[in-house]
């Protein structure tokens, strides 16, 4: 059997959470087909990820020293196909990218592949992102910055890093055979909602209709409640930890309520930006139809359509921001409540155990215990006795 | 015409300077390129193709060490060191091709950013400390408790503390909590900041220096350890012991001033805190977490601060400056502490307005080139032990 290794390289926001958490809830199915998604958390390969770039991530680093090389040791020793997958591996430099793909072994069979969404859908997904990672970046100067050609932003760098798609292909699979390298583009809106994973999935030899995914994808905000997210980061940025920030404003506030709310406008692009935006993805795609890979999709995909409604998040209608802030003090309020409930509940469970620990220390044989201890302090004899008593004690304690 | 990454006259031209620098060369790009008329077919291409940043950094190595320098393998790990964290990917070198659609635009390696130079020097650090044998604990001797010996108790800014403990423990001095005489000191608000972030970087700590003023700031405090009328507040309050308080802006007055309410020779301490050797040790241990593990930050830490032979006062050090922004919030600040000692009732030595930060107009920033020079000697210094040892 040929030892096959796709590496999904990204790009953000084209489904890839999606993926990853079907691979990983059926990867022990995945695994009796012959396909390998090693992963013991839902975030082993993010972390592989973060190892293998040295990417300072928030404080989750701490946890990712050495996840790459495991990763690909569980690979190398895999017969079949295995998948590695995780959206920020597309900002590897050429020199990671040699290390990635000199640890995966010389007799595997590497394919990249990289999902694509078109431009003018990615560009606000990812300001989105940001605010979601406690960026402070008003809309109108990301779109500014995105047409600095000097990329002199840390935001910018990374957008382009993980978006600009011949870019992350060229030092991806410089490299590797040209139909080993798999472009699975993203269906233009109101497509079927099946069909992403259905390229996907046959990609990676899966019958998309066997597997579903066990979670919703992550929605997105609405642009008075980005709009808000912004300025709670601004205000918080500096005195609340990281996992503070992802359990309450990522997950609690975005992602298990905000996201949900309906009826606030989507976030888009201003018609110059769209423009720009167009044009830019048009040179993309006449360079990737020049280069050969193997398209899952359609590149026509990644042709942006026509501009819709803008509504500028910098300058939204402060009525919808207080309304969403109301919206976030209310959940705030009730998880404040309910976590005040559980620290009463553990100061009752700390009470009752205070009241066991004090009537085991009334006991007689403990307060007898505990003058020998305090007589061992100045009295040699005591402190003999009391060092041969723990050391037999302690014999007994092995022994038993 | 082909464009500049995969033009074969550049990759010849890049792979030629490559073996100028990895030969020891100190040439740069622009003169490179107007000496070399023809790029140098002879030259094998590298694989992958090192970029500006990788190529500069050996440039500064080169030029550092100096002319006739051994660093034969030190720049082959330079080149094979990828630049960790965020940053401009594969800067391509500037050249007459036309330039790449896509990626990252050509940069003259003499104009990059420096902080991309720091970026991939504190790469490459990360990856050669683990090499040297870290050094034993700073512990100073201290005398035994005999109880004829005078005893103190030092608060306050936490390097010029540990300075005066120094020596006063060579002294014969002991530090207690048995009855001591407690002397707090203090120093520019900007300087105990500065000390305090030292030692937080080299436990560990990853906090910026502008992120550092920000919380304090928002907390509506200094850190509890350089709070000195809260220090002194919290010592009057609790225990029935002698208390002094020394405020001096130089680090030898407060010394001597220290030395003197204890009855001691005054002290020759010299020098202040270096926020550029503080921002590396940050930038270090950052990245020393992903590279080597939680547990072995501290211990890179220290080993670094020895391999630059640095100590928690460092005699030529700039002078720490607050950032713009919390500059205000300095001066409220240090005028509270001053007020409070001045109305305290305890005994202060000094001026309690010298709490007040430095007006010398600096931009209190980190001083990247700095960050970047002791870097680049740090790379130096673990080649020339590993090739010792």
């Amino acid at each position: 059997m040929t030892r096959r290794v796709l590496l999904h390289v990204g790009a953000p926001k084209t489904g890839t959470s999606f993926v990853q958490d079907i691979l990983f809830t059926h990867r022990a199915l995945l695994r009796e087909r012959g396909i390998l998604y090693s992963a013991d958390r839902h975030d082993a390969h993010f972390l592989a990820a973060l190892d293998l770039m040295e990417l300072p991530w928030g404080g989750l680093e701490r946890e990712a020293a050495g996840a790459w090389e495991r990763l690909a040791a569980e690979v190398r020793d895999w017969p079949g196909t295995s998948i590695i997958s995780h959206e920020i591996l597309g900002t590897a430099s050429r020199v990671q990218v040699a290390r990635a793909l000199a640890s995966l072994g010389d007799r595997s069979e590497v394919h990249i592949v990289y999902s694509a969404r078109d431009l003018v859908r990615q560009i606000p997904a990812e300001w989105q992102e940001n605010v979601k990672h406690r960026r402070t970046m008003q809309y109108g100067k990301f779109l500014e910055n995105l047409r600095d050609e000097q990329r002199s932003t840390e935001v910018v760098q990374w957008f382009w890093g993980v978006q600009e798609v011949p870019d992350v292909l060229d030092r991806w699979a410089g490299s590797i055979p040209r139909e080993r390298v798999h472009l699975v583009t993203v269906p233009p809106a109101g497509s079927s909602p099946t069909l992403l994973w259905e390229r996907f999935a046959g990609l990676f030899g899966i019958d998309p209709n066997e597997l579903v995914p066990t979670s919703r994808a992550n929605a997105s905000l609405g642009v008075p409640e980005s709009a808000m997210i912004r300025r709670l980061n601004e205000r918080v940025n500096d005195v609340l930890p990281g996992p503070h920030y992802r359990t309450f404003v990522r997950e609690l506030l975005v992602h298990e309520n905000l996201s949900g709310r309906t009826g606030s406008p989507r976030l888009s692009l201003p018609e110059d930006a769209h423009r720009w935006a167009s044009d830019l993805a048009r040179t993309w795609v006449s360079e990737l139809a020049q280069r050969g890979y193997d398209v899952v999709g359609d590149l026509d995909d990644l042709v942006p359509g026509p501009a819709r409604p803008f509504t500028d998040p910098d300058t939204v209608d402060e009525r919808d921001v207080a309304d969403a802030a109301i919206d976030a003090l209310a959940i705030m309020t009730r998880e404040t409540a309910r976590l005040r409930d559980v620290e009463v509940e553990l100061h009752g469970v700390i009470e009752d155990l205070m009241g066991q620990l004090d009537r085991f220390h009334g006991t007689r044989s403990y307060r007898l215990k505990e003058r020998l201890v305090a007589m061992s302090r100045t009295n040699t004899l005591a402190r003999a006795g009391l060092s041969v008593y723990r050391r037999l004690r302690g014999r007994r304690s092995r022994s038993t | 015409m082909p464009v500049t990454g995969t033009d074969p006259t550049y990759q010849h031209a890049v792979s030629a300077w490559a073996a100028h620098l990895l030969a020891g060369g100190t040439t740069s790009w622009a003169d490179w390129r107007r000496r070399a008329t023809d790029a140098r077919a002879d030259v094998a291409v590298l694989e992958p193709l090192p970029d500006a940043t990788h190529l500069e950094l050996v440039r500064r190595v080169n030029l550092e060490a100096g002319p006739g320098a051994d660093l034969a393998g030190l720049a082959d790990r330079i080149l094979a060191t990828p630049a960790p964290g965020r940053g401009l990917l594969d800067v391509p070198l500037p050249w007459t091709g036309a330039p790449r659609r896509f990626g990252t635009p050509p940069i003259d390696p003499a104009l990059l950013p420096g902080e991309e130079l720091v970026r991939l020097a504190v790469g490459v650090l990360a990856h050669l400390l683990p090499g040297v044998r870290p050094p034993a604990p700073d512990e100073p001797q201290r005398p035994w408790p005999a109880p004829w010996r005078r005893r103190f108790r030092l608060h306050g800014a936490p390097a010029t503390v540990a300075a005066v403990r120094r020596h006063l423990l060579a002294q014969g001095y002991v530090e207690t909590d048995w009855r001591p005489t407690h002397v707090v000191i203090g120093r520019p608000v900007e300087v105990m900041m500065a000390e305090h972030w030292g030692r937080v970087v080299r436990a560990g700590g990853v906090v910026k220096w502008s992120r550092l003023w920000r919380r304090a700031e928002a907390s509506g405090r200094l850190p509890p350890q350089i709070d000195v009328a809260a220090t002194a507040a919290r010592l009057r309050d609790r225990r029935r012991e002698p208390l002094h308080v020394v405020v001096a802006r130089d680090a030898g007055d407060a010394a001597a001033l220290a030395a003197g309410v204890l009855g001691a020779r005054p002290p020759g301490v010299h020098g202040g805190p270096d926020v550029a050797l503080s921002d590396l040790v940050r930038r270090l241990n950052r990245l020393a977490v992903l590279t080597q593990g939680p547990d072995q930050v501290r211990v890179l830490a220290r080993t670094l601060v020895s391999v630059l032979g640095a100590d928690l006062l460092s005699p030529g050090a700039p002078e720490p400056a607050p950032p713009q922004a919390s500059l205000p919030w300095a001066r409220e600040v240090a005028a509270a502490g001053a007020a409070a000692l001045r109305q305290a009732g305890y005994a202060v030595h000094g001026d309690p307005g010298a709490l007040a930060p430095t007006e010398h107009r600096l931009p209190g920033t980190v001083d990247r080139e700095r960050t970047l020079a002791l870097a680049v000697r740090a790379c130096i210094r673990i080649h020339e032990l590993e090739r010792k040892s």
